[in-house]
């Protein structure tokens, strides 16, 4: 029997060609593969958007993975095939195209800008029955139940600290906050590590409007690398490519519409990054806005009208 | 209470099947508290802190942590489902039956036979086929959209009069059927007053105040504001004014609109007269004195309307003008010279046309978007001349942004502005309760009055803030937290639009004496 | 298709429908309030015009009434295998220097490769031309009548090349007595119907109207008429669904034919190498079902002012649908590349987009309509059991009815989905699903894998447009 072949549409930047690993969960539309070198390889059905260590597939009419693939299965990656000899599927990259992340820059202060990022609030409010940390953030209600009240609590240590961490450029102050949130929370990723991504998108795409916080960002590196390489793999891949500057495109999709002050267009993006994993989705677009303009999340919010905020530039001197 | 644990080594489960794991566990009999979650360092901690004894030495954050909390005897158990849980086919774990959502109205009502009413809220080049087909099949038409043509409303009214369906809108915000708010709508009482509004602040305003005043709803329709429009003919107004004459509940109709074209007020009001029941009418800018008679009974605001609706329900002789309440006992701030005008920003448009009316009845130089008469038509909306009442829900304000009942951020911005104007004496509001309304306006509001404050006080001033709020105890908003934020704040508050329009004309008028 | 009595707006605990706003259904919930929300897109992919002419045609009695009549005709069709034939003398209107193919029209300059290679390859096999090269310029030279099968009642699978000598099956419907013909199916790899023409496939051509036709008319002689639907619906129960399988209703066809073969007296040798090649084929049935589904098809077609779908079929370039009602009109759209797995070493790149008449079974409920019942095609094209019975579900929201005479096992034996109505299409924005092979661009080349693919949502559009013009108000 022949193998079957299944195009590939498109391979993330991160994706280096050549070597060998084992399936190691099979999702419906996901399949992450751990390669010997200890990097996450992960295959998405087409309708997923890009990640930078994904490969995307083309799969025939209703898309199961689960229906071709089984952990453990071993996986052979050559320059222009990825075959996984147990499930008699190969994967033909050479006709895929490449795909690298592209983050748009952010000018938080504009009120368009703001606008675009309250449609994208908005999606998160709705989906915050999802649970993660959005709840926690956006809702006065009591949780009930113990543990998430204790989550709440480190959550509400936290957020402070990284705020006035931004507010001070103090990268040490940051890192603490971020490191007390990671591995923070329920889900395969933590809540704490996927708001962790989301933040840092914002900073990537704040730094190149406001080059005053590239030292922060820059701060972040070696301890996040540190939080990175103390989680679960797949975690790890995310905050690696974080730091970065790479995310996955949904992610991307919605800084890019915020940035393009497109309300319509931020919506829709959110609603297609909140409905990813359980609550992993929600988690990433809160950081990213959380990260993007804090006031909008926190209840003292200041007015968005243009000129409320004070611009930062790499040269004013910075209120705390 | 004991706790249990299990760590299952690099176990990537992705988050749906943990979340449904925990709630699987949860639901056990025994079990009190129940979680699955990555062994992170952070996780562990806070399951320390939660108060759930966990040693789980040596567990990395690659593997998945299960800990149950409750009676010993059930901890055992529950792990074990927990396992078996995790190690059933994902298949079959995946796989629960879901029945496709419903893609049309035809395909809802195979699911709900019960059904009576389409709301129908898309873009409104698509409305107008939505509301054709719900008419085709059977049901009453709730039409929130804008932008329908007239040509479009006539068709979808014509067609459902001969078929005795109700099309309420198009651009209808507001309407309570059954005791179910639809749309923009506040939490009333049911009762004995049912009424049709072409208008539909101008519903929320008549609603509220007969909850107010202790008495409850019946149904309460919108009609669309061009309803009474001569091409139009009154086509939801006729029909819903027969509805209410045929339900046993409804002991008094109120109807409320601008002033219809003359021919279709006379049907109107001819229908009226053969009810057969009560019927308040509030054709805003009309002559009260014209309408009366038989069992119609003319009012010249919504308050009047509201209130000589509740009189009649009590078997009470209605007076022919509530407007001599004592206004509240708030001595307006001391003016500096050359405070001296109004300026009123409205979320409701029916709020501004009745601020206009009662204004220009009292004061000269009044100007608004929606004049009482044409002379008062402003020539700039953007910049505020004299006596000022703004309608912010105009398409010129809302286009690209949500409506001024939910996004207050342009009122804010005004509210500001006028502060800033050594002219401006008095700040007249609404604030809009109810169901798609902003979940918090005084949250909203507070920061803009203080900064107006701020502004004006700086210069030397002091600016009046006046208004009422649209709401009732019901309402999701919390009616009292809302209305003593905004005292707090320094709004005088009244009970009606009414009110407050009088209360503020008084204080300029006091000021310039 | 009653319609639905007018609803009071004061009936007290009554659901309401919400179309747009989500929040507005929350509210009403919150509330205390019964509201359903309609997962809402625009219609006809946002052609307000066309929005506008469905929602006139909305239970509107005179297209219910008419559809009724249409879908009573499908249902009551027996379709008959009478006999084998040669088309020329059977196919009305097949003129005599004249070549039908599949889908929509189509000139000979505007076919895809595969198409032009079967349409050289029968002008070869008709003598009509010496060479390939000749053949071509005689088909460019307009000097061959290129008409569709279906104007002809009659179907083809893939490029459905019937030209006139070649062997028809004649299908007839007893409880109508219209016909319909279908050309008989040449087996796997290189044949006509995916653009081969070489001399091999020309030898097969030869072979089956000289030998394999007299032998398949004597055996049927011997048979006598052979009732096609139970067979078709015992198939059902044996995991096919007639369209891309036909492994269990060919061993069933095969079953019947044999013993009547074996009685016919025709020539041993001729008659073994008949029965071979069918026993060879797997797909031998496809045509046959083919045929079956086109003269039930037809018995509805033609209904003034129904918006039941009778044809949906594929020129290789094309997608095209016809309505009972709107007469011989096509509604076209291009047509869809197919979704689908490949044979080793082809990728989509290699795709002629879908191709043939053989949607004519999903146009009849079966197929793709009917994929719950056939598991095996599901893992054929990466999909889960589960999947194909919610495709089977899907389907039952954009049909009439469902059709009990085809009864599938996987969904407590109720009937298939059938008959499309154009307006359920245009109104969910569910499109027909189809399960089909997909042929390799090139000519000759064959099929190079299998898949799912869809109607183009467009060609329901503009059919929902024309009928709305030619339905008449009175009794609206």
């Amino acid at each position: 029997m022949h193998d079957w072949i299944l195009p590939a549409l498109s391979i993330g930047s991160r994706v280096a060609p050549g070597g060998a690993g084992r399936v190691r969960s099979v999702y419906r539309q996901a399949c992450n593969v751990e390669l010997d070198n200890g990097a996450l390889l992960t295959l998405l059905c087409a309708a997923l958007g890009n990640l930078p260590h994904g490969i995307r597939i083309a799969l025939p009419g209703p898309q199961d993975l689960r229906g071709w693939l089984r952990p453990d299965q071993a996986v052979v990656y050559e320059s222009s095939h990825l075959r996984i000899t147990q499930a008699g599927v190969t994967i033909e990259l050479a006709r895929a195209s490449r795909w690298s992340c592209e983050l748009s820059a952010c000018d938080v202060y504009a009120t368009l800008v703001a606008q675009a990022m309250l449609a994208a609030l908005a999606v998160l409010r709705e989906h915050s029955v999802r649970g993660g940390f959005a709840p926690l953030v956006l809702n006065d209600a009591d949780p009930g139940s113990p543990l998430v009240r204790a989550m709440r609590r480190r959550l509400w240590s936290s957020l402070p600290l990284l705020d006035s961490a931004m507010a001070s450029l103090g990268a040490a102050l940051a890192a603490k906050a971020l490191e007390q949130l990671a591995g923070l929370g329920p889900g395969l990723t933590p809540s704490g590590d996927d708001f962790i991504v989301g933040y840092l998108a914002a900073l990537h795409s704040r730094c190149r409007l406001e080059p005053v916080l590239r030292p922060l960002l820059n701060g972040l590196t070696i301890p996040l690398a540190r939080v990175a390489a103390a989680s679960n793999p797949i975690s790890r891949q995310f905050i690696l490519n974080a730091l970065d500057g790479e995310f996955a495109e949904s992610l991307a999709a919605v800084v890019a519409a915020i940035a393009a002050h497109d309300g319509q267009r931020a919506r829709a993006a959110a609603e297609r990054l909140a409905s990813l994993g359980h609550s992993s989705g929600c988690d990433s677009l809160l950081g990213l806005l959380y990260g993007l303009q804090p006031s909008l999340l926190l209840g003292s919010a200041p007015s968005l009208a243009e000129g409320a905020v004070p611009r930062r530039h790499a040269d004013a001197s910075i209120a705390v | 209470m004991a706790t249990a644990f299990k760590i299952v080594p690099k176990e990537y489960r992705d988050s749906v099947s943990l979340m449904q794991l925990s709630a699987l566990l949860a639901k056990l009999p025994g079990v009190e508290q129940a979680s699955a979650v990555m062994a992170t360092p952070n996780n562990l901690a806070l399951l320390e802190e939660a108060g759930f004894a966990v040693k789980a030495t040596g567990a990395s954050a690659a593997d998945l942590l299960i800990v149950v909390r409750g009676a010993e005897a059930a901890l055992a158990g529950a792990l074990e489902q927990a396992l078996q849980h995790l190690t059933r086919q994902p298949d079959s774990a995946a796989q629960t039956e879901t029945a496709l959502k419903p893609r049309s109205i035809e395909m809802a009502l195979a699911e709900a036979s019960t059904a009576n009413i389409a709301l129908i809220s898309t873009p409104g080049e698509y409305a107008a086929a939505e509301a054709m087909k719900a008419l085709r099949l059977g049901l009453n038409v709730m039409l929130f959209s804008d932008n329908v043509s007239e040509e479009d409303e006539i068709r979808l009214k014509r067609f459902a009069r001969d078929r005795d369906l109700m099309v309420m809108g198009p651009d209808c915000g507001t309407a309570i059927i059954n005791g179910v708010p639809l749309a923009f709508a506040n939490v009333v009482k049911r009762g004995a007053i049912g009424a049709v509004g072409a208008s539909g602040t101008g519903l929320q305003q008549v609603t509220v105040l007969v909850d107010r005043l202790g008495l409850g709803v019946s149904q309460a329709i919108g009609t669309g504001g061009r309803d009474l429009h001569k091409e139009i003919g009154g086509i939801a107004m006729s029909k819903g004014l027969r509805d209410l004459a045929a339900d046993a509940a409804t002991k008094v109709i109120v109807l409320i609109s601008k002033p219809p074209a003359a021919e279709i007020a006379e049907r109107i009001l001819g229908e009226a007269r053969k009810a057969g029941k009560p019927v308040v009418v509030n054709f805003l800018g009309a002559d009260p004195a014209r309408i009366s008679g038989g069992n119609v009974h003319g009012a010249r605001t919504l308050e009047d309307a509201a209130r000589a609706a509740v009189a009649i329900a009590r078997g009470e002789v209605p007076r022919q003008s509530y407007g001599d309440a004592p206004p509240p006992a708030a001595a307006p701030p001391p003016f500096a010279p050359g405070q001296r005008y109004i300026r009123g920003l409205f979320s409701g448009g029916t709020f501004c046309y009745e601020a206009a009316l009662l204004l220009d009845e009292r004061l000269p130089d009044v100007y608004s978007n929606t004049p009482a008469r044409p002379q008062g038509a402003l020539a700039d909306v953007w910049r505020s001349h004299h006596h000022t009442l703004i309608d912010l829900g105009d398409d010129v304000f809302t286009r690209g942004r949500p409506h001024p009942m939910i996004d207050y951020r342009l009122r804010n911005e005004r509210i500001a502005k006028e502060a800033d104007d050594p002219q401006t004496a008095v700040i007249l509001l609404d604030v809009v309760l109810g169901y798609g309304s902003n979940a918090n306006p005084a949250g909203e509001l507070v920061p803009a009055l203080r900064r107006a404050r701020q502004i004006a006080g700086r210069q030397g001033r002091s600016v009046a803030f006046v208004g009422h709020v649209c709401g009732t105890d019901g309402d999701p908003q919390n009616l009292n937290a809302q209305t003593n934020a905004l005292t707090q704040a320094g709004m005088v508050l009244t009970p009606s639009n009414a009110q407050a329009v009088r209360l503020a004309a008084g204080m300029v008028a006091g000021g310039r004496s | 298709m009653d319609s639905r009595p007018v609803s009071a707006l004061f009936s007290e605990g009554g659901t309401i429908v919400n179309v747009g706003l989500a929040s507005f259904a929350e509210s009403i919930a919150q509330a205390g309030g019964k509201a359903l929300q309609v997962e809402w897109t625009p219609a006809a992919g946002g052609d307000p015009a066309a929005a506008w002419a469905l929602a006139e045609l909305v239970r509107h009695p005179a297209v219910e009434k008419a559809n009724e009549s249409a879908y009573a005709s499908y249902l009551a069709a027996q379709p008959v295998l009478v006999g084998i034939g040669v088309a020329g003398a059977q196919v009305p209107g097949l003129g005599e220097r004249m070549i039908l193919h599949a889908g929509p029209p189509i000139a000979w300059s505007e076919m895809c490769g595969p198409m032009q290679g079967a349409v050289i390859g029968a002008i070869l096999f008709e003598g009509w031309a010496a060479d390939a090269a000749s053949a071509r310029s005689l088909a460019a030279s307009g000097a061959i009548a290129l008409e569709p099968a279906h104007h002809h009642a009659a179907v083809g699978p893939m490029a459905g090349i019937i030209s006139p000598s070649m062997p028809v099956w004649i299908v007839e419907n007893a409880a109508g007595r219209n016909r319909a013909y279908c050309n008989l199916n040449e087996g796997l790899g290189k044949a006509l119907r995916f653009g081969a023409n070489g001399p091999d496939v020309i030898a097969r051509l030869r072979w089956m109207a000289d030998v394999m036709r007299p032998a398949l008319h004597a055996a049927l002689g011997k048979l006598g008429p052979l009732e096609l639907k139970p067979l078709m619906a015992q198939a059902l129960q044996m995991g096919d669904e007639v369209h891309n399988r036909n492994a269990a209703a060919s061993s069933l066809f095969l079953k019947k034919l044999v013993p009547a073969a074996l009685k016919c007296g025709f020539d041993p040798t001729g008659m073994t190498e008949t029965i071979t090649f069918i026993a060879g084929n797997d797909h031998f049935f496809l045509n046959l079902s083919m045929a079956a589904c086109k003269v039930m098809l037809d018995a509805a077609h033609g209904v003034p002012n129904s918006s039941m779908v009778t044809a949906m079929s594929r020129n290789g370039v094309r997608f095209g649908i016809r309505l009972s009602g709107t007469g011989e009109r096509w509604f076209e759209a291009p047509a869809p590349l197919v979704q689908g797995l490949y044979f080793p070493s082809y990728g989509p790149e290699q795709a002629a987009p879908d191709m043939g008449d053989s949607s004519i079974t999903e146009t009849a409920g079966l197929g793709g309509f009917a994929m719950a019942t056939a598991p095996a095609i599901v893992q054929f094209v990466g999909g889960t059991p589960q999947d194909a019975i919610a495709n089977t579900r899907e389907m039952t929201h954009i049909t009439l009815g469902r059709n009990s005479g085809f009864s599938l096992p996987a969904m407590n034996f109720s009937g298939t989905p059938a008959g499309i109505d154009a307006r359920k299409v245009l109104d969910t924005n569910i499109a027909p699903i189809i399960n089909t092979g997909i042929a390799h661009r090139e000519a000759g080349v064959g099929q190079i894998g299998a898949g799912i693919t869809r109607a183009p949502l467009e060609c329901f559009a503009q059919a929902v447009v024309a009928l709305r013009a030619l339905v008449r108000d009175g009794d609206a």
